[in-house]
């Protein structure tokens, strides 16, 4: 275990190193920061002294370097835009993000759970038909359609629910049923083929044959083994909605982290896009680490030295 | 995204060559200027606010606006519709331009110009930040300082361009000495707000605020609100609401959706289309004025095809600006550019000039005389999520281009992108739509974007470019419009872009407030009343 | 999931037809792809039947609701958009746009992925090494992130935008061969065509690709209707298919200011997009179940 999460560390280690390095010299390619910054109609001579002042003027390595320096010291920077520590700008999104993917994936998994083990066990039932239309229509609807629809049933026309904004629990109700849509529908769709592949699983045979009940090998054996690709599924799409509920955020005006981070693009604010990435970075790779600890939980058989 | 500010590329480099004549002959017209130029306070309609709204005090309102404000820290930022229209209820500045677009006296009563190159403000005695620091005349020229420092990193530091010091004469009275004529200064200075020098230099002013405004700050959410409250004692009217909150609202159509729902009280940049929906809810009012930010097409005359002239003039009759807006400002108050960029808020707007009319004969009759081929591909640049419906517009342009036989194609790209073809590569497509404004509403300024040599004019023309030399060089107001009527005539003549109309400034309020955006894109809560 | 591929072939060809026949066994296979087909025919012939050209504008006609009324300015039958364009021919003209980035952007990171997986699954080592590094740095990075780059680094066009999706796309197909290979590299069959001494390359081509493509099939045939929907989701962020392509992704979100005020702009764009996953969705499945002989039946229903 201790060799596991060691070989983790290290592991990790290069996968931010690789982001931050990919991230800073992409960056650099969309062109000058400062014309962004400054008042449209400044002229060159103050661009180029302002460019000056924020050191962009030097050479790609040596800023390169620097940053790498500042970094080590737990320094990310001020954001271009907000003259605020980079780095506190995006930790004060966290929250709200989190509160919406983690919210938005439990309801999901609760949902889609439900779902596909209906639609699997109860094969050619009404259930089933229900369950995998439902699932394939919320596989393939927009999410910003589905948002700004509800936004318009729910608080323009019905006035049941606040159309936007960050507040107490009606205030998540459609982000969350907006985000949680697609990956109900995909959770219910992969656990309900996953459950089907297990039955001819010769363990869950050998089971079966052993005399243990229905339910026993259920959830005994056929369940614990269909949830590793659901959970492989939940991992990915956590990590995703973490950094990439922009649009989302967008409709509800939620003030998370991937509307940030679409700004801070759009606003050329390098350090703030850098410590984004980090932050996320991290996060998506804590969030892998959960999944294959998981693994090990469900599935005796997977040991942590060889997990991919 | 792009507030269009005050500077001039040129103008530190023209000052040091100014002739001696120049110099007499500046001096000669501050003498006139002097006297005149003296603005009393007792104007009618200075207070800010009227009493009939003074009685509802205890209500507040909630306003959407398109973003966030990015930073609390005046002389980090030029957006006028965000970052500044919050600042501005926290923090006071010299003078103030009212809804009438005319300036109003505010931490200073008195302003002239008492030489060519000195600006003298007389200043109230009573202002006073929370903390007991004094807002007097070392205030604000340690303000100014912090602006011209260039550790300060301030991006209004163009705004101050031609500024070479303030100086504190006694306690109320400050003088600018600038290094040339600057006659657009007041107005600049109603953009300029005043920290504490104490409490700022021991705090952060971008994410905290302690001010003389009528407002002060109760929490900034980032992304989803400020919140502000009514100082209990402010020097000034006593504003009509309460408390008030900023949300940021990125989506259009949440904005409306939230207005409908009744989350918010007032919204800005909503769609055209909309504004029949919401009347007709009797819930809101939706309308639109034309704003001072004028959109149209630049073309890049340094290189062909368009540096050819009559070209530029035969797409100015091709391009039917009528039938744009009412297309897309259907029942809008909006009217075509007057041939020029200057809308009538600006001083030196030119009523004489008519627009091109729609004339596709006379467009294609322009063009062979040109010797243009009969089908010409050019590049058109489109900046993404920056301006009202360009995409929109950009689209039926290039249509109806198509007509005369200008293959447009359009290139969409984000706006940081666009902005960096435009100045540091300096490689503009032959057309790119923009629009533009001047926040201090002065010919000296939006026009300088055209001037020869400037960056961002990608237009070469001596006669209007010693014109504009000439208007900058005297305060006489009737001389400067005189040189300023000649130059947006030659503007008309030469077409350096494509005239198209004033953008509207849409917007929405619900029938208990009265409202109305401004062409400058301010939004003051102290400028709304409850209705009724 | 791998193929056992010879028996089950045996039993299926001793009937005439047998996929179609596998196909038609299955209601939703049989809609999956009746609604593929009828996309491939309208992105193949359907430009010549619009009743418009899908870019010319009528600005006095936008915003016009359906109409059947005959006669080149009344027949809308999906209305007309902001710009006075018929819908139901950019509708039609817009299915090419959405199938080629379906597709494209599959089989390029299909390729890639196909690629760097079985080789890290082949030869292990630090070839192994490297690419799931590789693949880990693009797991952690937020896509939209990417996407923003890259398109504001190359600009808006169709062809970044394939770029840009299937940039990101390859990396769950270099998991799944790569883990394939893993597996089918100790299985007796290639053992022994190493010790009898077969190269590298003809052990890749002759054993080890037959075995894995199914399952790469499979996967991307699930994975297109994903990528339609994110090439849609970029056009929200301002991202997608540069104007004035008929795109269903840009429609959908040019449409959606409209959408209390004139439904018709972002519904059918919308409707066709979900459409299209839909059959993709529905043919996946099936090609999934056709092609593992343990399944066999066992979607059937």
């Amino acid at each position: 275990m201790r060799g596991f999460l060691l070989t983790r560390l290290l592991e990790s280690v290069v996968t931010v190193w690789g982001v931050v390095t990919i991230v800073f010299f992409a960056l650099r390619l969309t062109g000058d920061p400062v014309l962004l910054m400054v008042p449209f109609g400044t002229p060159p001579d103050q661009i180029a002294q302002l460019r000056h002042a924020l050191g962009f003027d030097r050479p790609l390595l040596v800023q390169y370097v620097d940053y790498w320096g500042h970094l080590l010291r737990g320094d990310f920077g001020d954001s271009l835009r907000f003259n605020q520590p980079a780095l506190s700008l995006v930790l004060e999104r966290l929250p709200a993000t989190a509160e919406l993917a983690l919210l938005s994936m439990l309801v999901a998994v609760i949902i889609g759970g439900i779902a596909g083990t209906v639609a699997a066990t109860r094969q050619g039932s009404v259930f089933e038909l229900i369950a995998m239309v439902g699932a394939l229509i919320g596989q393939a609807t927009p999410v910003f359609w589905l948002g700004i629809m509800l936004v318009l049933i729910f608080a323009a026309d019905l006035h049941w629910l606040p159309s936007g904004g960050r507040g107490g629990l009606s205030h998540l109700i459609l982000p969350v049923i907006t985000l949680a849509a697609f990956s109900t529908a995909s959770i219910s769709r992969l656990l309900r083929s996953s459950l089907l592949d297990m039955r001819t699983q010769d363990y869950v045979r050998t089971a079966r044959a052993k005399g243990l009940s229905e339910q026993q090998v259920f959830f005994g054996h056929e369940l614990r083994g269909a949830l590793i690709p659901v959970v492989t599924i939940v991992g990915i799409q956590t990590g995703q909605l973490l950094g990439g509920a922009v649009i989302t955020e967008t409709i509800f005006a939620w003030p998370g982290v991937g509307r940030l981070i679409v700004q801070a693009i759009n606003n050329q604010d390098f350090p703030l896009v850098q410590a984004a990435a980090i932050v996320l970075a991290i996060t998506i790779i804590g969030v892998n680490l959960l999944v294959d600890l998981t693994y090990v939980v469900l599935d005796p058989r997977i040991r942590l030295d060889r997990t991919a | 995204m792009s507030t269009p500010t005050q500077n001039d590329p040129n103008r530190l480099a023209r000052s040091r060559s100014i002739s001696r004549r120049h110099l007499l002959r500046r001096a000669a017209a501050a003498g006139v200027v002097a006297p005149s130029a003296l603005v009393s306070v007792t104007r009618p309609g200075v207070g800010l606010i009227t009493a009939a709204a003074q009685a509802q005090s205890a209500s507040k309102v909630s306003i959407a606006l398109s973003t966030d404000i990015n930073t609390l820290d005046p002389h980090q930022t030029a957006t006028v519709g965000t970052d500044l229209s919050v600042i501005s209820h926290l923090y006071t500045s010299l003078v103030l331009r009212g809804p009438d677009l005319k300036l109003q006296p505010a931490l200073a009563t008195l302003w002239q110009a008492t030489s060519a190159t000195t600006w003298t403000f007389k200043l109230r005695d009573d202002v006073v930040f929370p903390d007991g620091e004094k807002l007097d005349a070392s205030a604000v020229k340690w303000n100014v300082d912090r602006v011209l420092n260039p550790a300060s990193k301030a991006r209004i530091r163009s705004w101050f361009d031609l500024v070479k010091e303030a100086r504190a004469v006694d306690a109320t009275t400050v003088e600018f000495i600038t290094s040339a004529p600057y006659p657009a200064l007041v107005d600049q200075l109603s953009m300029f707000f005043l920290l504490a020098p104490k409490w700022a230099s021991q705090h952060q002013p971008a994410s905290e605020a302690m001010g003389t405004g009528p407002y002060d700050i109760v929490e900034w959410v980032k992304d989803d609100h400020v919140s502000l409250k009514a100082k209990t004692t402010y020097w000034g009217t006593k504003p009509p609401f309460q408390s008030a909150t900023f949300h940021a609202v990125p989506e259009v159509s949440s904005r409306v959706s939230g207005l409908l729902a009744g989350d918010y009280d007032v919204v800005t940049g909503i769609n055209p289309t909309d504004i029949k929906r919401i009347t007709d809810s009797k819930h809101a009012t939706a309308g639109a004025v034309a704003s001072a930010r004028t959109a149209m097409v630049k073309f890049n005359t340094l290189k062909a095809p368009f540096a050819n002239q009559q070209l530029r003039q035969a797409l100015n009759y091709a391009v039917d600006k009528q039938g744009l807006i009412e297309a897309f400002f259907p029942g809008l108050d909006v009217q075509p550019s007057q041939g020029q960029v200057l809308t009538p808020a600006y001083f030196g707007y030119n009523s004489a000039l008519k627009p091109y009319p729609f004339d596709v004969a006379k467009a294609k009759d322009l063009m062979k005389s040109a010797g243009a081929p009969d089908s010409i591909d050019v590049e058109f640049d489109l900046p993404t999520g920056t301006y009202l419906l360009a995409e929109e517009i950009t689209q039926a342009i290039a249509g109806g281009l198509a007509e005369v036989g200008v293959n447009a194609k359009v290139s969409a790209m984000p706006f940081s992108t666009y902005m960096n073809k435009y100045l540091p590569q300096r490689n503009l497509a032959p057309m790119a739509y923009i629009t533009q404004a001047w926040p201090t509403l002065d010919a000296d300024g939006l026009l300088t974007l055209f001037e020869s040599g400037n960056q961002y004019a990608y237009w070469d023309d001596a006669q209007f470019s010693k014109l504009l030399e000439q208007a900058r060089s005297t305060l006489d107001a009737k001389q400067r419009l005189a040189l300023y009527q000649q130059a947006t005539a030659v503007m008309r003549e030469a077409a350096p872009v494509i005239f198209l109309f004033p953008q509207p400034a849409t917007y929405a309020v619900v029938n208990t407030i009265s409202w109305k955006a401004r062409p400058d894109d301010w939004v003051r809560v102290w400028e709304m009343k409850p209705a009724g | 999931m791998g193929l056992a591929g010879a028996e089950a072939g045996v039993l299926r060809r001793r009937r005439r037809f047998p996929v179609l026949r596998a196909i038609l066994h299955s209601r939703p296979a049989t809609v999956g792809w009746l609604l593929l087909i009828a996309f491939v025919l309208m992105a193949a012939i359907g430009p010549s039947l619009a009743p418009h050209d899908p870019t010319q504008q009528q600005l006095l006609l936008r915003l016009r609701a359906p109409s059947f009324r005959l006669g080149a300015d009344h027949f809308h039958p999906m209305g007309t958009d902001q710009l006075g364009r018929d819908i139901f021919s950019r509708v039609i003209y817009g299915s090419r746009i959405s199938l080629l980035i379906g597709f494209t952007v599959v089989i390029s990171g299909g390729v890639i992925g196909c690629g760097v997986g079985i080789a890290a699954g082949y030869f292990r080592g630090w070839v192994e090494r490297i690419a799931m590094r590789v693949v880990d740095i693009y797991l952690a990075f937020p896509f939209i992130l990417l996407a923003l780059i890259v398109i504001a680094v190359l600009g808006a066009s169709l062809t970044n935008l394939i770029l840009v999706l299937a940039f990101t796309g390859w990396v769950n197909y270099a998991r799944v061969a790569r883990g394939e290979v893993l597996s089918l590299r100790e299985r007796e069959y290639v053992v022994a065509a190493r010790v009898m001494g077969a190269r590298s390359g003809r052990i890749l081509v002759r054993h080890l690709l037959p075995n894995i493509m199914p399952t790469i099939i499979v996967l991307a045939s699930l994975q297109i209707g994903g990528v339609v929907i994110q090439a849609g989701a970029l056009s929200f962020l301002g991202l997608g298919v540069p104007p004035p392509t008929p795109d269903w992704g840009r429609m959908l979100a040019e449409g959606r200011d409209y959408m209390a005020t004139a439904w018709w702009l972002a519904t059918f764009p919308g409707l066709a997009l979900v459409l299209l996953v839909l059959s993709v969705n529905l043919v996946g499945d099936w090609l999934r179940d056709y092609l593992d002989p343990q399944r066999q039946g066992g979607g059937g229903s």
